[in-house]
Parts: structure tokens; C-alpha cells; sequence
């Protein structure tokens, strides 16, 4: 009768998959799927299509083609990161559906967890999907052998990018009373406020390492050169602006502190929060 | 609670399927919503919870499913204690708790399904439960439409299937009957009968009290967080301050006739139907005898006069101070 005979571990890993399952098969019944496919596909292409209409050069390089159209995975990430995960905690509050998940006999970790991998997939094919139709667009425009070393190097980085957005979005969603306003303040947190933060940093030469979207420039700077950084002259006066680049180490750990920290938050927020 | 006394406390309620110590809830506004209640719930009871809006019934129910956790004060479910090892407590457990949320998306086959495969069953037990419990609560022909497209009542039913699904030995159900039509209201009444029968033991919070009286044997009367009564129907209808007498009058009642009788001592209520009363009082059965007195006195010609037990709309009337009749 009992599926997991070796004991707890089996019980919570089974019910891990269990939440996968299920957040999954929400995801494919609802538009989301289709929604974010669509971008995923459309983003890279536009980066092949215009030029041609327009009868512009593409860049000489198959490296600067990869960092040029791989410069919008972020925007992506970010975007399917608030799509699949902006109502995985709140929903279970707001719309009451925790009153049936809750009184489950299964820990409230497991279910997150699971919530957590189920986006981590939906978003990973997505920006799969855009790896593919860029590495389709090199090998179309330079080559089959110009798909640059780096490529797979790039694709790890957004993986661990996704963790960390996710992990932003699950902050959010823990926290915040509604769907909306979860999913609003994580996608303007992560595209508006941290990118302006480091904007503003750059204007006073300091460099906003322990900005995760500031790290997650490795994922087009292992293209052309991690770490470089550049001192541009404003006006006349001599004032400059230090134009930084994460470094590799730096970058990889903050994105690795994001993810699991901003993670382990966001589920003792959850463990402590009541369905009154 | 120290390791010693916590030890105390379970075999000291060894029979005790529910347990509730001093439970004591204080919402971040500063309300208190329980005050030490302390409820012993036996193996195989059928416990009316009552009481008014916002008397902390419903406040209770969450405590006992980890829904929230009380200020001070320990709920146990079979010896353990359920805001400490909620997922072993929870095994017992089958609720329905206020009007929960559904995921819309999914068909009453996906939601057991999933319940089912939670609590470890196998697909083949899964999908036997699924049949029995769909056709217990009339939605079998429903299995795999989407839940979207169901009636309140429909999600009413399913909700309780869910909560019935792992067959557990203790159901908390929290106004089972909301939004359900008369119809709605005897099938799942019958299901809920039908447990009984099966030795579970239910803590039903309700506000109708038809309801209770229909499947319940024990009742508590909560306000204000404090637990003011606990025993049996029976004994509490003994206990009551409150009874009815039915009286039939050879003509029907004029206003001045009315009010005559609402003036007679100890009379809290009336109800007038032409020329029938249904009269509530305050006393034990003697004031029964000088009402009719009264009557007397007063020149109505009587043609029946039967006083009834008091019912359990009494009781509670008795028990929250009310004239007048409650839902």
C-alpha cells in the first residue's frame, strides 16, 4: 500500500516530486507556458531578423553575435522567474488554496521545494529554448565551427542566474499578501531598482559586486573578457565613470549566496507564516 | 513544557483522540481569540463545537491543524503534539476548514489523486478510493471535468471527499453544510452519519444547529474564547433554564392578547401563528404549571397546552443569554 517503504527521507524526497508534478502540470494548463515559449523563441530571433530586413551588417564575429543576442537572457530569466514563481508561496495564502495543501500530512519544506525545482525547469527549458535558436542563428550566419568555446560556460552561469532570480522572486512571494504586488516589486526589483543601483555606483567609482544582477553580466562577459573594466571621461571637467565587470569568482559566489540564502529566507518566513 | 511534565500530559489523556491544553491565541492585533480552552475529545465522538461569529471556533480548528499557532497552551491529536510534529499529527486528520481555495486548473481526480499519493497510497488503492469517495458525495460523473466548472456546492462536496480521502480517523470540519443546498445538506449529513457509524471521531463547528443536533451526541458552547459548556445533548437539554411550551388557543390571538401573555412572569419569547403559541421560558417545569395558571387568569380558552423538552436552539439560547431565535 505505502509507496515510500525506506523511510522519511524516501516519504520527503517523494513528496518533493509530488510538488514538481503538480506545479508543472499548473504551469502547462495555464498560458504561461505558451506566453514565455513565445518570448523565448521571439527574443533570439530578433536579433537574426531585423538586420536581415533591414539590410544591416551582422557583427564580424561569432562571439560578439553571441554576447549581442545573449545580452536579453536576463530579461528573460527574469521574466519567466516572476511568471513561474511570483505565486508559489502567496497564491497558498491569498487565494486560501494552503487550507487544502496545508493540512496534508507532508512538510511544508517539501511542497516549497518542489514549487521552487517546478520553476527552476519551466525556466530552464526557456532559456534553453533561446540558447538553441541563438547557437541556430551562428551556425546559420558563421558556421557550424562557430559556436564559441564559451557557450556552455555562458549557459551554466544563467542556470545559476535562474536560482538566484528565483530565489528573489520566492523572498517576494513569502512576504508579500498578494500575487500581484509579490510579482510586481520581484520583477521591478530585479529589471529596474538593482541594475539602477549599479548604474548609480558606477557614477561614484564604486563597484556594486554584491548586486546579483550585476553578476549576472558573466553570463554575456565570458565572451569578450571577464573582469575588464573601463574608465570612460564625462564632459569636459575630467570627471570619470568607472564602467566595471564582475569578476568571475565574485560573481559566481554572489549568485550562489542569492540563490541559497534569499532560498533558506524566504521558507522561514513561510514556516512561521500563519493561514488566518 | 518540560520533557517530564510533557510526558505527564500524554498519559495523563491516554483516551483523548483530541487534546487541547489552555489553548491561548493572540492575533498581532492584540485580540485574544482563545482563552485556555481546554477540550478532551474521546475515541468515536461526535462533538458539536458552537458558538457566535468570532467566539474563536473556527481559531480553535486552525490550531488543531497547524493552520496557526496558539500563543500558549499545546492541541495534541492522538498524544502528539500538533504544532510541534505537525506532518505525524496531520496523518489522523481530515479537515475542512473555512472555505478554502481550489486549484481551479485540475479535475476532482488530479486533486485526490494527489492526496492520495501525499499520504502514500498506490495508484491501484488511489484510484479504488477515488470511485467510493465520488460516488459518497455525489460527484461521480464529475471525475475528470475541471474544477472550475463546479457549483459551490460541488466544491463543497469535494473539499469534504478530500478531507474523508486518506480515511482518517479524525475529521475536523468547520460548517461542512456552507453554501450547500437543502439537498447538498442531507447528502453530506448522511456521509458524515455514515463515519460516525464507522467509529470516527468528528469536531464539527456549525452555526445550525439542526445540523449539530442531527449528527452530533456531545456539543461545546464557546464565546469569547472560553469554553462555557461541554457535555451531552441530552444533559445539557436537562441542565437548560429554557423551555417551550405549545399551546393551542380556541381562537386566534388578537395583539392585546399577545401582549398579555409576553407580560406574564419568566416568558422570554413568543412565537404567534393565528391561534398557536409557541411560548419560551426561563424556569425549570414547575413555571411550566403557573404560566398555565396565568393563562387561566387572563380568560384564554385553551384547547391543548403540551410543554416540549428544551432543543438544543434552547440550550444555546440558555447558554449565550438570547430571547430570541437563533439561526
Amino acid at each position: 500500500m505505502k509507496r515510500y517503504p525506506n523511510g522519511n527521507l524516501s516519504k520527503n524526497l517523494y513528496h518533493v516530486v509530488l510538488a514538481v508534478k503538480y506545479e508543472l502540470l499548473k504551469h502547462m494548463r495555464s498560458k504561461r507556458i505558451v506566453i514565455n515559449l513565445i518570448l523565448a523563441i521571439v527574443l533570439p530571433l530578433l536579433f537574426y531578423i531585423i538586420p536581415k530586413a533591414y539590410n544591416m551588417d551582422f557583427p564580424a564575429h561569432s562571439e560578439d553575435f553571441a554576447q549581442m543576442n545573449l545580452g536579453f537572457v536576463t530579461t528573460l530569466i527574469i521574466i519567466c522567474a516572476v511568471f513561474f514563481a511570483g505565486d508559489a508561496i502567496v497564491s497558498e495564502f491569498e487565494k486560501k488554496t494552503g487550507l487544502i495543501t496545508f493540512l496534508t500530512p507532508q512538510r511544508k519544506t517539501s511542497m516549497f521545494l518542489g514549487k521552487y525545482l517546478a520553476a527552476f525547469i519551466a525556466v530552464l527549458v526557456m532559456v534553453s529554448v533561446y540558447y538553441m535558436i541563438a547557437n541556430l542563428e551562428i551556425i546559420i550566419l558563421y558556421g557550424l565551427n562557430s559556436i564559441p568555446e564559451v557557450m556552455g560556460l555562458s549557459y551554466l552561469i544563467s542556470l545559476l542566474y535562474i536560482t538566484s532570480a528565483l530565489s528573489v522572486v520566492y523572498i517576494f512571494s513569502s512576504v508579500m499578501k498578494g500575487t500581484i504586488s509579490s510579482s510586481l516589486l520581484s520583477f521591478s526589483t530585479l529589471m529596474m531598482t538593482m541594475p539602477i543601483i549599479s548604474g548609480l555606483l558606477f557614477f561614484v567609482n564604486v563597484e556594486p559586486w554584491f548586486l546579483v544582477t550585476y553578476s549576472s553580466g558573466l553570463i554575456t562577459d565570458v565572451f569578450s573578457g571577464i573582469g575588464t573594466t573601463m574608465t570612460i571621461e564625462m564632459g569636459g571637467g575630467g570627471d570619470e565613470i568607472t564602467m566595471y565587470s564582475p569578476q568571475f569568482n565574485i560573481g559566481i559566489i554572489m549568485m550562489v549566496l542569492y540563490a541559497v540564502g534569499l532560498y533558506l529566507v524566504s521558507i522561514f518566513i513561510t514556516m512561521r507564516r500563519e493561514v488566518v | 513544557m518540560g520533557f517530564h511534565s510533557w510526558i505527564l500530559v500524554i498519559s495523563m489523556q491516554p483516551d483523548y483522540v483530541i487534546y487541547t491544553e489552555n489553548l491561548t491565541k493572540q492575533y498581532a492585533n492584540g485580540v485574544y481569540a482563545l482563552r485556555g480552552v481546554t477540550l478532551e475529545i474521546e475515541k468515536g465522538d461526535c462533538v458539536g463545537y458552537l458558538g457566535p461569529n468570532g467566539s474563536g471556533k473556527t481559531t480553535t480548528l486552525k490550531i488543531l491543524t497547524n493552520l496557526i499557532r496558539p500563543t500558549s497552551g499545546h492541541a495534541y491529536i492522538k498524544g502528539i503534539d500538533v504544532n510541534r510534529e505537525p506532518e505525524r499529527a496531520l496523518r489522523y486528520i481530515g479537515a475542512l476548514i473555512e472555505v478554502p481555495g481550489m486549484y481551479d486548473y485540475l479535475t476532482p481526480h488530479d486533486m485526490l489523486s494527489y492526496q492520495g499519493a501525499v499520504c502514500g497510497m498506490n495508484k491501484k488503492a488511489i484510484k479504488n478510493r477515488i470511485e467510493t469517495i465520488l460516488s459518497q458525495v455525489k460527484l461521480s460523473d464529475w471525475e475528470y471535468a475541471k474544477i472550475r466548472s463546479f457549483s459551490t456546492g460541488m466544491v463543497r462536496r469535494l473539499v469534504i471527499a478530500s478531507a474523508m480521502f486518506h480515511n482518517p480517523e479524525i475529521l475536523i470540519l468547520d460548517e461542512p453544510v456552507l453554501g450547500l443546498d437543502p439537498s447538498g445538506m442531507k447528502d453530506i449529513r448522511d456521509v458524515i452519519k455514515r463515519l460516525q457509524r464507522s467509529e470516527k471521531t468528528i469536531l464539527i463547528s456549525s452555526h445550525l444547529l439542526y445540523e449539530v443536533n442531527e449528527i452530533c451526541d456531545r456539543v461545546i458552547f464557546l464565546d469569547k474564547g472560553k469554553v462555557l459548556a461541554y457535555d451531552t445533548i441530552d444533559k445539557l437539554r436537562k441542565r437548560t433554564h429554557f423551555r417551550r411550551i405549545q399551546i393551542e388557543f380556541l381562537k386566534p390571538l388578537t395583539k392585546e392578547d399577545v401582549e398579555k401573555i409576553r407580560a406574564i412572569d419568566k416568558v422570554i419569547n413568543i412565537d404567534v401563528k393565528k391561534s398557536s403559541v409557541k411560548i419560551r421560558y426561563k424556569g425549570k417545569p414547575d413555571t411550566s404549571a403557573k404560566i398555565l395558571k396565568e393563562l387561566f387568569v387572563n380568560g384564554f380558552d385553551i384547547i391543548s397546552y403540551t410543554p416540549e423538552s428544551a432543543s438544543l436552539e434552547d440550550v444555546y439560547a440558555s447558554i449565550f443569554g438570547k430571547d430570541t431565535e437563533v439561526a
